[in-house]
């Protein structure tokens, strides 16, 4: 048996919601392990939705909106194990693309097919594939790079950004492997080609080696040779910060990165992670701020309204994440990112736009659950826990509790019922408090 | 977590930042870091540090704190534009004068000819249009080689430098933000803002921070109904007291309040609603909260899309022009009376490599110019230009990057102390030279310029039928471009084979949007195989028996068309005889709704190379470029913004074409007209105005008379609207009437009103396209009001045996006709009515 309230916490991070199923599920197993392997738990490959091969109108916008709503109701309500999507956004924000450059959805949408496939699996296999997948060819200019002039954005984002972080190569390391990925390029149809007439197939000097090197060999020495270490460190550290707080403790480092360098297997690193006593500690409890996606797809989840409805796609670039478009090759940044008064506001106006929602009776979806209209008949204390219960705000603050309750006490002061705006108002408010921004 | 932007090494500094009292404080800071490196665009606000008030201060337990006011009477603000990725400075001031520019980047270089010129040395790229205007009035600095030692060539620690201002080590805190520090109890809520939806590095401090305000406005939070006032206490009251469940719980209740407690504040400079985007729009919402007078010291603003690693020519030019636009709407919307006291600063994190790279872009670089923008600033220039070559005298290598010159801390030192009221040494933590470069008092206010030319999308109206009635909602208003190339079967589909025809999909090409509903177009048919000809029509109607072009294969021919488009925006372009390549270039669109009205001018030459008319007594040498004064000129109207002439080529030594666009524009791949040797060849040319109501016209080979005629211009305000028809044929001489007679020299009366959807009424003018065949001498062909004298122009050239075209816009005699006059010999007539202006 375990602990209830672990396991609410354990499924928050890594389901985006404590679904109660799924608390119940695996509360039931005998141990903390067997839950995590639970979660972690996933099959692949994912089929794409047969509409991103149907030319919605030329692969532009409208199958972009569609991707986005896709994924959301993927993350919500359609993946069998949210955690492969958890994932596969980590990927994503990590060895990132953007929409607005690559311009092609469908391609934007293999590179998620890749990541998802391989978001649990082997690091090193993932790595490759990514390197050459034409939504990265043509994000970081590789397909441009050729032995006549070649352009060294993708093989410095490579080291900086992807694999090593900046200060564990040279500019002469850049500049041998920008050398060695030249003729890495695309055909006519947009899939990968290796060029050999594009390739610079003489010796180049990298990490200390002088040979031909060739692009693959690149990842392959970084992935074996003496900077698998800082690779690990630097992959486990930013998992870290993804699932449990952005300050990874030192004793998390050392007890899982050497594991993971030498077999490169994201799903034990992930499993060690999640099994970490650090992951439960107050630290981690309190210091991770929800995206906007996580947050979305957590209003979506608590109240059951699909992306169709709910239209998350016009809110989420307000908040700063918009999918598939990161606002650059470094991906997003977690907590401070998402609070300030700008993004803050396009949170409240989805809550706002959901709120019209659940305060409609009529709608099908609100038959099992009831109109919220009736939070307005109930007692002030009942009102306040059907909010928690509703969005999963426990254990609520005093400082939150009380700032309902006087809202609801003035509300009613001026306004009694059957007053319109009590639950439209207080709906919102729910959707807005600090324990629904976290994570 | 170790972030990937810093190394090892770097986040260990940050833990052991100095002032940090705690790991957990340590690992705040470096939290802030590593969202704040993010920078601005679309990521990194932080949330701050606890300063020595507590969490009371960082509730904001001052209510003044959240109070606006206005500006102190000698208080100076500040506008920061960040252009983010690296811009290439080489080709935003160009040095033009120096060799190793060309030697460098032989595949990017701008034509000088192309820049604004400033001086002997350097010229404006040529979309800067408007800061050629400002630095004239000498309101712009240009700093020269700006950067910092040992440069960082990765995006994310160079623009962490440069937000933080500082040059090694951890940075945890931006240099506005330790200005907004050392405030005191100043309404912080209120000083610093930038716009968008999250907060850049340089706006944090170590205590206080800087607003974003969303571009758009607050979607929620300015209602004022009693119900929605209780929900914003209620939603304030999150932060009443701190909730005890760590930093982060306190910090989101409190930017809930923040939030409230701005849109409040900031919701009446959002009406009326901006159409615009990008900095266009960001620099007009940051001139109005300028003028809301709410106490704002620093406005930031970002633009992105500087990394042009690749197709820079046109991607750069694309951002030059919004930066060139933003600040013209900047200054278009600035209520005067603040002018004398804001000045704009650009930065960026580096400049790029000298050298270009094989797919015409270029690589992270180090030094480049910065703008500084303002009346109260001495124009001119700053710093030194970094040298292009090597300390030896050598070539700077291939991957070899540019010396700076000036220190941006200098620059921020100028800004700080000249702006900000002082105290560069502590926000700098060092004392920097400052640049003299602010004037003891402002120069006056000059009345603002006109707001950049902003086209509305309109829905797309559907076909009217042909003689639909003229109201507001059918007559469309004339949007010219700079011209762009929209399809090259050379490059792509190859040669329209016989009665082949190809869909062109025009709306969303080329600047053209969704809504236009007519296109002008210059049509080229090329290498055709046989005697041919070309017809353009909407693609959604059936091929109409008209023609847009003749060819007589082998050579090269053009010709304006202006098509209706189908209601998806499209035309098909259909193809007689033989195999012939075919190039279609758009010069402009007509859209219902705001745009400017054609006013048509009795023919007036405006250009005449071989008189001295417009332009030296010489003939145009290869490669050269006329500028030719429009605006002003033969009755145009000073505030026209496109000019229809027809513009000749005549004693050409060679073959070759010539391009017509807005002076100022970079010059577009088009052509307007083509030419062999000996030839004289007209072709309508309607084309956008440029800087000082000019264009340019280029020879691209040999040398050539040039001649220009007048016969209109559009302009907002008065004037006449088009309604697009599809193409009716209204005469052939060949055919009409059973008669079959060619036309001499007694002129031919065509009636245009009530036919081929013509309306009888109303009509001030109609667009034919007159074709003139089997011509037994070389003469041409004029046409002219019916009724009235005929004047001293031409329309067309004939030539014996040939088959001609050329557009026509002519106005309607007082009997609903037109007259068509044939100078010499006979020739065969045709006339195809494409649509018509009414008032």
């Amino acid at each position: 048996m375990n602990d209830p309230v672990q396991i609410a916490y354990l499924l928050r991070r890594t389901e985006y919601v404590a679904r109660p199923a799924r608390v119940a599920q695996l509360v039931a197993l005998p141990t903390l392990a067997d839950a995590v392997d639970d979660i972690l738990a996933v099959s692949t490959p994912v089929a794409l939705p047969v509409e991103i091969d149907h030319n919605i109108d030329g692969e532009g916008w409208d199958q972009y909106i569609f991707a986005i709503k896709w994924w959301i109701d993927r993350m919500a309500f359609d993946s069998p194990k949210p955690i492969q999507e958890k994932m596969t956004f980590f990927w994503h924000g990590h060895f990132t693309s953007e929409w607005s450059k690559v311009s092609d959805t469908r391609a934007m949408m293999r590179q998620n097919k890749l990541y998802r496939d391989n978001a649990l699996g082997d690091f090193g296999s993932l790595a490759q594939a990514m390197a050459i997948e034409p939504a990265m060819l043509v994000y970081l200019d590789n397909a441009e790079n050729t032995k006549s002039s070649p352009n060294q954005n993708f093989a410095r984002e490579l080291m900086e950004l992807f694999l090593l972080g900046v200060g564990n190569y040279t500019e002469g390391d850049v500049e041998a492997a920008a050398r060695a990925w030249t003729g890495h390029t695309l055909d006519d149809n947009g899939d990968y080609w290796f060029r050999n007439d594009r390739h610079d197939g003489l010796n180049k000097s990298f990490f200390g080696t002088t040979k031909n090197w060739n692009g693959p060999g690149i990842i392959d020495e970084i992935l074996s040779g003496a900077k698998r270490q800082t690779v690990a460190r630097f992959i486990i550290a930013k998992l870290w910060a993804f699932f449990a707080h952005p300050a990874a403790p030192t004793a998390v480092l050392d007890a899982i990165a050497p594991n993971f360098a030498a077999d490169w297997d994201i799903k034990a690193a992930l499993r060690a992670i999640l099994l970490r006593t650090e992951f439960y500690a107050t630290t981690a409890q309190q210091g991770l701020v929800r995206s906007p996606v996580d947050w979305v797809v957590a209003v979506m989840v608590q109240t059951g309204y699909r992306a169709d409805l709910l239209s998350p796609q016009w809110f989420l670039e307000g908040m700063g994440q918009m999918p598939f478009n990161p606002p650059n090759v470094a991906g997003w940044r977690p907590n401070a990112a998402w609070i300030n008064t700008s993004s803050m506001g396009t949170r409240a106006e989805f809550a706002r736009n959901t709120t019209w929602r659940l305060r409609d009776g009529d709608l099908p979806e609100n038959l099992a659950r009831g109109d919220m209209s009736n939070l307005a008949t109930m007692t002030i204390g009942d009102a306040i826990d059907t909010l928690i219960a509703l969005f999963a705000l426990a254990p609520m603050s005093t400082t939150t509790r009380t700032a309902l309750t006087n809202y609801l006490v003035a509300q009613r002061a001026a306004q009694a019922w059957p007053d319109w705006w009590e639950p439209t108002n207080v709906l919102t408010m729910a959707m807005l408090a600090p324990e629904m921004h976290l994570a | 977590m170790i972030d990937p932007d810093i190394s090892t090494t770097d986040a260990l500094n940050l833990l052991s930042t100095p002032d940090c009292d705690s790991t957990d404080r340590g690992s705040l800071d470096r939290r802030r870091f590593l969202q704040m490196v993010g920078w601005g665009v679309g990521a990194g606000a932080a949330f701050g540090a606890v300063g020595p008030g507590g969490i009371s201060e960082l509730l904001g337990g001052s209510g003044s704190a959240y109070a606006a006011g206005p500006l102190g009477a000698n208080e100076g603000v500040l506008v920061l534009i960040g252009l983010y990725g690296g811009n290439d400075g080489l080709n935003t001031v160009v040095p033009y004068s120096n060799g190793k520019y060309w030697d460098y980047r032989s595949n990017i270089a701008i034509p000088t000819q192309q820049l604004h010129i400033l001086n002997n040395q350097y010229g404006l790229h040529p979309n800067l249009t408007y800061l050629k205007t400002l630095f004239d009035q000498q309101k712009v600095a240009i700093v020269q080689g700006v950067g910092y030692p040992d440069p960082d060539l990765s995006h994310f620690t160079s623009m962490a430098y440069w937000m933080a201002g500082k040059v090694t080590g951890p940075t945890t805190s931006g240099w506005i933000g330790r200005w907004l520090d050392g405030l005191g109890t100043r309404a912080d809520l209120y000083t610093a803002a930038t716009i968008g939806s999250s907060l850049p590095l340089h706006l944090l401090g170590q205590v206080k921070r800087g607003t974003a305000v969303p571009d758009d406005g607050f979607g929620f939070g300015g209602e004022s109904q009693p119900h929605y006032m209780r929900m914003y206490d209620g939603i304030k009251a999150f932060s009443a007291t701190s909730a005890g469940r760590g930093q982060w719980h306190d910090a989101l209740a409190v930017a809930s309040r923040g939030q409230i407690d701005l849109a409040r504040t900031v919701a009446p400079i959002f009406t009326p609603e901006i159409q615009t985007s990008e900095l266009v729009k960001s620099l007009t919402v940051a001139a109005r909260l300028i003028n809301a007078d709410l106490g704002f010291r620093v406005i930031d603003a970002g633009l992105d899309g500087f990394d042009n690693h690749s197709d820079e020519p046109s991607d750069h030019a694309d951002r030059m022009q919004q930066l060139n636009d933003g600040v013209q709407a900047f200054f278009a919307t600035l209520n005067p009376s603040f002018a004398g006291r804001v000045t704009l600063m650009t930065f960026s994190e580096f400049g790029r490599t000298p050298w270009s790279n094989d797919s015409s872009g270029t690589d992270h670089g180090t030094a480049a110019p910065q703008f500084v923008i303002g009346n109260n600033v001495k124009g001119g220039f700053y710093g030194q230009h970094p040298s292009l070559l090597e300390p030896d005298g050598s070539e700077i290598e291939r991957w070899g990057r540019l010396e700076h010159t000036v220190d941006f801390r200098s620059l921020y030192a100028t800004m700080i102390d000249g702006v900000l009221g002082g105290g560069s040494s502590t926000v700098l933590n060092g004392n920097f030279e400052k640049i003299d470069l602010f004037r003891p008092a402002p120069l006056p206010a000059s009345p603002p310029p006109p707001a950049p030319v902003v086209v509305p999308v309109v829905p797309a109206p559907g076909s009217p039928a042909p003689g639909a009635p003229m109201t507001a909602d059918t007559l469309a208003s004339f949007v010219g471009l700079t011209p762009a190339r929209l399809m090259d079967t050379r490059d792509a589909g190859g040669p329209i084979g016989a009665a082949g025809t190809r869909t062109l999909q025009v709306s969303g090409a080329g600047g053209v949007p969704g809504g236009a509903v007519a296109a002008v177009l210059n049509v080229t048919a090329i290498d055709g195989t046989t005697p041919s000809y070309l017809t353009v029509w909407p693609s959604d109607l059936a091929k109409p028996a008209t023609s847009s072009l003749n060819t007589l294969g082998g050579d090269v021919v053009p010709n304006l068309v202006i098509s209706k488009l189908s209601a998806a925006g499209a035309v098909n372009v259909y193809n007689n005889s033989g195999d012939t390549h075919c190039v279609v270039d758009v010069v402009g669109y007509f859209v219902i709704g705001s745009g400017s009205r054609f006013n048509s001018l009795s023919p007036a030459r405006l250009l005449d190379t071989r008189e001295g008319v417009g332009a030296p007594q010489t003939a145009v040498a290869q490669g050269a470029v006329v500028d030719l004064q429009v605006t002003g000129v033969g009755g145009v109207a000073a505030d026209a913004d496109a000019v229809v002439m027809n513009v000749t080529v005549t004693e050409p030594t060679a073959s070759g074409f010539v391009t017509v666009w807005p002076t100022g524009a970079t010059m577009p791949t088009a052509s307007n007209l083509n030419f062999v040797p000996n030839q004289t060849v007209p072709n309508l040319v309607i084309a956008k105005l440029g800087a000082g109501g000019k264009v340019s016209l280029f020879n691209s080979a040999g040398s050539t008379q040039l001649i220009a005629d007048v016969l209109g211009y559009f302009r907002p305000g008065d004037g006449a609207r088009l309604l697009p028809l599809a193409p009716a044929r209204l005469l052939d001489t060949r055919t009409d009437g059973g008669a079959a007679q060619p036309v001499g020299q007694t002129p031919l009366t065509l009636p245009v009103v009530g036919r081929g959807g013509v309306p009888a009424a109303g009509v001030a003018a109609v667009v034919l396209n007159v074709t003139a065949t089997e011509g037994t001498k070389p003469g041409f062909v004029t046409v002219y009001p019916s009724g009235e004298s005929r004047p001293m122009a031409s329309n067309l050239n004939t030539v014996a045996g040939q088959t001609r075209a050329n557009l026509v816009i002519a106005k309607v005699g007082a009997d609903g006709a037109v007259s068509i006059f044939n100078s010499a010999g006979t020739a065969h007539l045709i006339a195809d009515v494409v649509g018509f202006f009414a008032t």
